[in-house]
Order: structure tokens, then sequence, then C-alpha cells
């Protein structure tokens, strides 16, 4: 009889260790080896562990709470419970820190060896322990990315049994080989190498209609070149994917190798009620009315999401691309009532559409930019137009905007060389007032029409910035305006009368200013992305911010974003209207922190945007 | 006192173990390797958290079902040594087996009595015990290894029920029904609660009460002798 082979359950402690972070992220049985090499030990109220201390390893916090402090005594950082520390690595990166217990503490002790191993052996893992001071806002938008179908990634869900035919069949060959197997779908392949895909339906519209031979070969009639992604992309990205380009069959590759195959009933299977449908049927709508009583599921969707844990940027990223959808109808429907464009343009969105980072109570920011060519007689077909797509967009719930940063103004209604003049104009003699109105437009993205029209603009608007910086300094200054609500003493600045009594304004306070910061930086570095967390990415490679502070940022972010989504889903179960306010009293102990971070992030932030930008200036 | 009368017991059990026909080699050792000293001071001490599920209270009356144990060096509950053993046997029947979520599959799936009582043995040389409430389980261990081995089992053991006891009585606390229960001791120590309930999972609380208690005692932690009752 062999009593080791029965092993021990441990199985409280594993799932405890499961729902901490990094831990979520190691398989199941790397967990239950790991759990063995557990030490647990107690301690009590002021236990203090230095330098000293001699056994090195990862102590996780049972239950108690923990106090990191620096050299001087100041506060690092306060863990609870299912929180971690490395002492002897904070030491390194931090000569003199010392934890000490503020409550009696269970503690669970993994020795440094097998702590050690498991940082070696999982890239995640190791990821958690670098840039160790931020860690609570990495935890929080991490674990906030639970199972949401949306964001479960393709092979989860992916057909494993390719039906593939060599490039050199006919297409009798290909037709009996997917009538045998049944499948309304094959990949044509060389050497392992997917060249291209045939559907049921070319077989119909190429083969059948066309009246081809079926000797023909197979590469006659392939879609080649088919568009594909990896496995490790989202059901989400291959949603929009399938969307934006009509496809119904969708080949997951690992390099040029194909792995498997996705198809639109596998979706519909995995989510029946996905908004992504919307876009579809929207495209066939027919009138404004229409399109708004589309629309009247979207605030629940918006609330199944925040539920199953969707991160915030991908349900903005959702809710943009329907409004660009609604937004390219409307257009459709304006010419066919208004007859085709007489020249070439360029409808635009500035501001949140343009970054793709919309929520539910977004008002319209919009412009055109009409090609050179166009001449006086030409024009009110535009003035026309952007009317009917304006009333439109407020008819669906885009309101109006209060700043009129709209198509039917005749300032945000140029030709390309009187919109390059225009921007010549704001970076050369301006007011603080002015720079304030005009920094939304440097958010700039393409919605319908010809996108070159806009490029010229924003690639125009992208050298003013960078050639002046007294413009930079006066963003600066604008950005500067609007300040993280945290006191000296780390408590919450909120509102003292009004409506928003007590509480503070998320949008305000926290997302506008890294939004505004980021926005700074990236034109100041001739950055052409305009989505917050891209710009994010891309100073980071570009060396133009250091990859700690673009994380934090980022994280930050994401972490605000995440809030402002919980607290609209809650305000659409209540039927409340939508707002951006939050009182900080009303939300939990973690994520009172947690804000508190984030906007202690903000708050550095903007120090630099000060040092850099505003040097010598005051 | 108490481990002084032990030794003795234990050395009697070791000669008349002695003449057993067909000798056990895991019992010889138990017999033969000391425990630690009174004067030691606890976390110097090799401890083994221990803990039975059986049916009904009286030993001549239950069965063993299942036997967890994990080790405390140096005041760390070590994980690498815990065990959770099912009994296998035929004849278990009735509500206790309901109450402790065991289910015929489980059983089906467990070890002879004779084979856990020889794991539980190794695991126990050279160290001493931690119950909470030590009079049940000791009483069906002694019954099962005088059946199984004809041995006197003879184990000087702490009882984190008994310390608790002997703790709240110190600070003339009234102690309310319920008082004394693993679960509500632990809270009195801030430990979390564990939401199952099998004989591992309560050794490892009970070891973790036993920490709490000796942490709580003194800054040193207390002596061997101290704990045991």
């Amino acid at each position: 009889m062999n009593t080791q082979s029965l092993s021990p359950e441990l199985s409280a402690i594993v799932d405890f260790i499961r729902q901490t972070l990094p831990f979520s992220a190691l398989p199941d049985t790397e967990l239950h080896d790991l759990v063995r090499s557990i030490e647990i030990t107690y301690y009590r109220n002021g236990q203090v562990f230095d330098d000293r201390t001699r056994e090195q390893g990862l102590r996780i916090v049972r239950s108690g709470a923990v106090e990191l402090r620096g050299q001087d005594g100041d506060l690092l950082d306060r863990l609870g419970e299912g929180e971690n520390f490395n002492l002897h690595g904070l030491i390194a990166a931090d000569p003199g820190v010392r934890a000490i217990l503020i409550e009696d503490s269970l503690l669970y002790f993994l020795p440094q060896a097998e702590y050690q191993e498991l940082r070696k052996r999982h890239r995640d893992f190791d990821r958690f322990f670098n840039g160790q001071r931020s860690r609570r806002l990495f935890r929080a938008t991490r674990s906030m990315v639970s199972n949401g179908t949306m964001t479960r990634p393709v092979r989860t869900l992916m057909t494993r049994d390719l039906v593939s035919i060599h490039s050199s069949a006919t297409i009798r060959e290909l037709a009996q080989l997917m009538s045998e197997q049944r499948v309304s779908s094959a990949l044509v392949l060389e050497e392992e190498r997917l060249l291209g895909i045939i559907t049921d339906r070319d077989l119909r519209t190429r083969v059948l209609a066309a009246g081809l031979d079926g000797n023909a070969g197979v590469q006659e009639i392939m879609t080649p070149e088919p568009i594909s992604l990896g496995e490790s992309a989202t059901l989400f990205d291959a949603m929009l994917l399938m969307t934006q380009h009509g496809l119904h069959h969708l080949p997951v590759v690992e390099g040029q190798q194909p792995v498997g195959i996705l198809t639109t009933s596998d979706l519909i299977v995995a989510r029946q009620d996905d908004p992504v449908y919307i876009v579809q049927r929207l495209s066939r709508a027919t009138s404004a009315g229409e399109i708004h009583q589309m629309l009247e599921d979207v605030p629940r969707f918006l609330m199944h999401w925040s539920d199953d844990g969707v991160p915030a940027d991908q349900v903005s990223h959702v809710l943009t691309a329907i409004s660009d959808a609604v937004t390219r109808r409307l257009i459709v429907l304006a010419e066919d009532t208004l007859g085709p464009a007489p020249v070439p343009y360029c409808w635009v969105g500035f501001g949140s559409q343009a970054r793709g980072e919309q929520l539910l109570n977004a008002d319209q920011d919009n412009a055109l930019i009409i090609s050179d060519e166009a001449t006086a007689q030409q024009l009110p077909w535009f003035e026309a137009m952007a009317k009917q797509v304006s009333d439109g967009l407020d008819l669906c719930g885009y309101v109006y905007c209060k700043g009129n940063i709209m198509a039917t103004n005749p300032d945000l209604r140029r030709s390309v060389s009187e919109w390059q003049a225009a921007v010549d104009r704001w970076t050369t003699s301006f007011t603080p007032r002015h720079v304030m109105e005009v920094s939304i437009v440097f958010d700039i993205r393409a919605i319908h029409g010809d996108p070159q029209l806009a490029t010229q603009v924003q690639q125009h608007m992208l050298r003013r910035v960078q050639a002046s910086s007294i413009f930079q300094a006066a963003l600066a200054g604008n950005v500067l305006g609007d300040t993280p609500p945290i006191g000296i003493f780390r408590r919450f600045v909120v509102e003292h009368n009004g409506q928003h009594k007590d509480t503070l304004n998320l949008k305000k306070r926290g997302l506008l200013p890294i939004v505004e910061m980021v926005r700074l930086h990236a034109l100041a570095a001739g950055i052409s992305s305009v989505n917050t967390l891209e710009r994010l990415q891309e100073l980071a490679r570009s060396k133009r911010m250091t990859r700690y502070d673009s994380r934090n940022l980022a994280d930050a972010l994401r972490f605000l974003m995440q809030v402002r989504l919980q607290i609209q889903a809650a305000q659409i179960r209540e039927s409340k209207p939508l707002s951006n306010h939050v009182n900080p009293r009303e939300l939990p102990k973690l994520a009172r922190e947690q804000l508190r971070d984030a906007f202690k992030i903000v708050d550095n932030a903007q120090r630099s945007v000060r040092l850099t930008y505003l040097q010598g200036m005051r | 006192m108490g481990l002084f009368l032990d030794r003795l017991r234990h050395r009697r059990a070791w000669r008349r173990y002695q003449r057993h026909p067909q000798p056990q080699p895991q019992l010889e050792k138990l017999l033969q390797v000391p425990w630690p000293q009174g004067n030691t001071l606890w976390d110097q001490a090799s401890w083994l958290a221990i803990d039975l599920e059986t049916t009904g209270l009286e030993p001549q009356e239950g069965y063993i079902i299942s036997i967890g144990w994990v080790a405390i060096e140096e005041g760390r509950v070590k994980l690498e040594s815990a065990r959770h053993l099912l009994i296998d046997s035929a004849n278990l029947v009735g509500d206790s087996a309901t109450i402790h979520h065991i289910r015929d599959r489980d059983l089906a799936a467990g070890v002879p009595l004779a084979d856990a009582l020889l794991a539980l043995a190794s695991a126990l040389t050279g160290r001493l015990a931690i119950m909470h409430h030590k009079p049940l389980d000791e009483g069906f261990l002694k019954l099962a290894f005088q059946e199984q081995f004809g041995l006197d089992w003879v184990q000087p053991a702490a009882d984190t029920l008994a310390l608790e006891r002997r703790r709240m009585a110190r600070r003339e606390a009234g102690i309310h029904q319920g008082a004394l229960r693993l679960g509500s001791c632990r809270r009195r120590y801030r430990l979390p609660d564990y939401p199952a309930h099998n004989a591992l999972d309560d050794a490892i609380a009970c070891a973790e009460l036993f920490i709490a208690q000796a942490r709580h005692v003194s800054a040193a932690g207390p002596r061997v002798s101290q704990c045991l009752s």
C-alpha cells in the first residue's frame, strides 16, 4: 500500500490562493503543487520583518493586515487579505523597507526557491512582481477581467477538425469533400500554409451561377489570403472582424499554419444576444426612428457586460463601434434623400468618439472635411447633410454638443486647406479659453467618406503642435486645470453643494485629466493614434514616456473607466439618470483605496507635465 | 509531570511490544525515538496536529472514517507534511457519513485502518501531538492501535481546547456554550473561517490555532511542558 499516493486535498487553501493575484494566472496543477510548499505562520500585531529576517520568500496575507514602510518610515502600501509581499525583493529595490503587522495575522509563506521557480516558469506571474508599487491598481484592473464570454480566447470556441484541400485539387473534388464532411467551408492549403478559403456560398456564386466547370482548380474560386486571426484573440475581436468585413468563416492561425476555424454560428451559440449584431442590423435601418429603436437594448447590454466583468475599454470599443455605425447609416440615409455628394468629403468624429472611449451618455462631436475642389454652389449640400445627420444623432440619443462642436457649425464644415489654415491660427494666436475649446479637435478620426482628407488635416495638426512649444505649454496649462480630487490628507475632495453634493465627478476629475495629459504627450511626440491606451503604448515604445509611467497611467485609466462603467450599469439597473458622479462613501473599501491610488497617479503625472511643458513659463 | 508519566507508560508499552510475534517496524521506531524535552521552547519542538472523523462519540461503538494530520516545525505549519486518509471499511453506514460528506464512493477509495495507523505512527515519530478536544480522538486511536496491533498507544499531546479553556479561566471570562468549539476559538485569534469540514482541514485549523495560542502566551512563547495537558 502506498499512503503517499492519496494526495492531500488542501482544497480550502488552493481555493483561497486561486482567488489572489497573481496566482489566479497559474494553472490548477501548478497551484496544487505550490500549495504543498507553503508554510503557514501566525504573528502578532507589531511583528516586524526587515533585512534581518532570515527566511526569504513570498508572504501572502491570509488574514490580518500589513504595512510596508520605507527607510524614513513613510507608508508605502497597506496590504490586506489576499495580498502578498516579497520583503527581500522590496529591499533590493528600495533599501530599508520594513513590513509591520498592524493586526494579528495569519501568513502563508512560500519559500524563496519555490517562489523564484514559479516566476521563472510563468511570465504573467513574474510580470506581476515587477513594478511593485502600483500593484494595487494592476491587481484591480486585471482581476476585473473575469470570465466574460466576450473576453474568452478564440481557441475555446473554434473547431479544430479542419477540412482542408490541396491547392491543386479540382472544384468537383472539393464539393465532394465538403458534402462528405458536411461542412460549409474548406481551407485551401499548400504545404500546411493557408492559401485561401472556400465556402459553400462561393460554390453557389462563383461556380454554379458563373457556369464554371467542375474540373477547374479550386484556386480559381477561393478567396485568397483570407482574413484570419490568432488563437489567443478574443471572441470579441472575432465578432468585430466578422461584422466589419461581412464574413461568416474566420480561419484561426498560428503563424501561417491554420489551427482552427470559427463560424458565425459558433459565435451565435456563444452569445445569443450580442450587441455586435446591432451594428449589423443598423446597416439595414431606413430611418433615424428605426435606428433609435434598435438602440433600445444597448443600456441593458452594457449592464450585462459590466456584470460579466468585460473590461471597460472593450465595452467602450463596442459602444463607439455602434455610434460609428449609427453615424454612417444616417449619412447614407442623408445621401439617399439629398443625392450623392458633389465632391469627396470626410465625416470625422472628435473627442471620445475619435478615441473609441464612449460610454452611454456621449454627446456628438463631429465635423466635415470637404475636398478643396468644392465650389461655393456645392456647399449647401453639405449643410443640409450635416443638419440631417446631426438631427438624427440627437434623436438617437447622441445629443447636440453644447459647445457646438458639430458639422452643422459652419466653422467646422470646411475644406482641407481651410482646416489647415484654422489649425495654423489656433496654434499661433490663442487664449486659454480658446485652447480648451479646440483641444478636443486634436482627437480626430474618420468615420465616413474619404479618410485621406482626415489624415491630411491630422498630419498638419501634428506638425504644427510639435513645432510650437508655446502651444504645448498652453495645452499643458489646460491639462492642469482639472486636478484630481484628493486633498493633502488623501481625503477625497467632493462637491459641496448642488445636485451632486458629496460626490466627485469621475470623468472631469479623473478620466479627462488622464486623457488630456496623454493627448498632450502624444501630440508633442507626433503620434497619430488617438485612443488613449494606444497612445500610452506608443509613448512607451518611442521612449517618450517610461514604461513604468505609461503602465501606471493605463492602469489608472482602466480602473477609472471600469468604475464609471459600473456606475452607469448601476444607474441603468435603478432606472436613474446617467451621470459620472460617484459618492466615494458608497464604494467598497478596496475600491475607495484603488480610486485614491488612481488619483494619486494622475496627480504625479500632472506634476511631471508641469515640469516638462511649463518650466520657465511662470 | 504529564510528560514524565507518559514516558514511563511509553517505556512499559515498548517493553510489552518487543514481545509481539510480528512487530511492525513503523511502530518499533515510534516507540524508540524520544520525544522533545519538556523544557524545550514550543517552536523548537516538532508537532503533529491530528484530527479524526468518526461515527459516534464512543470508541467502542463507532469507527474512524478518516484521519488528517499536518506537522509543525519551527513554529510553522508545513503543508508538505499534510495527509488525509480515508479509511476503507465495508461496514460504515449511518448518519455520520452524511454529516461528514463522505460517500460510499469515497470509502471505497480508502485505505485499511491498519495501514492508516502505520502511516500516522511514522508521522508521529519524534513528535508531540496536537488535537482539539483530545479525549475523543485519543480514545479512538488508543482502541484502534490496541485492536490492530496490540499496542498500548501512549502519546503526549497538546489539547487546543484545554489550552483555550485554561486561558479563558485565567482571564475569568465566562465560557459560553460553544465558546470552545474550534471555529469559536479561532475567531478569538482573528483566524479565518474555514468553509470545509474534513479531517485534514480541521487538523490544519487546529495547527493554526495552536500557533496562535502559543504566540499569545509571550514573545518567546511557552515551553513544551506548558502546552501539554
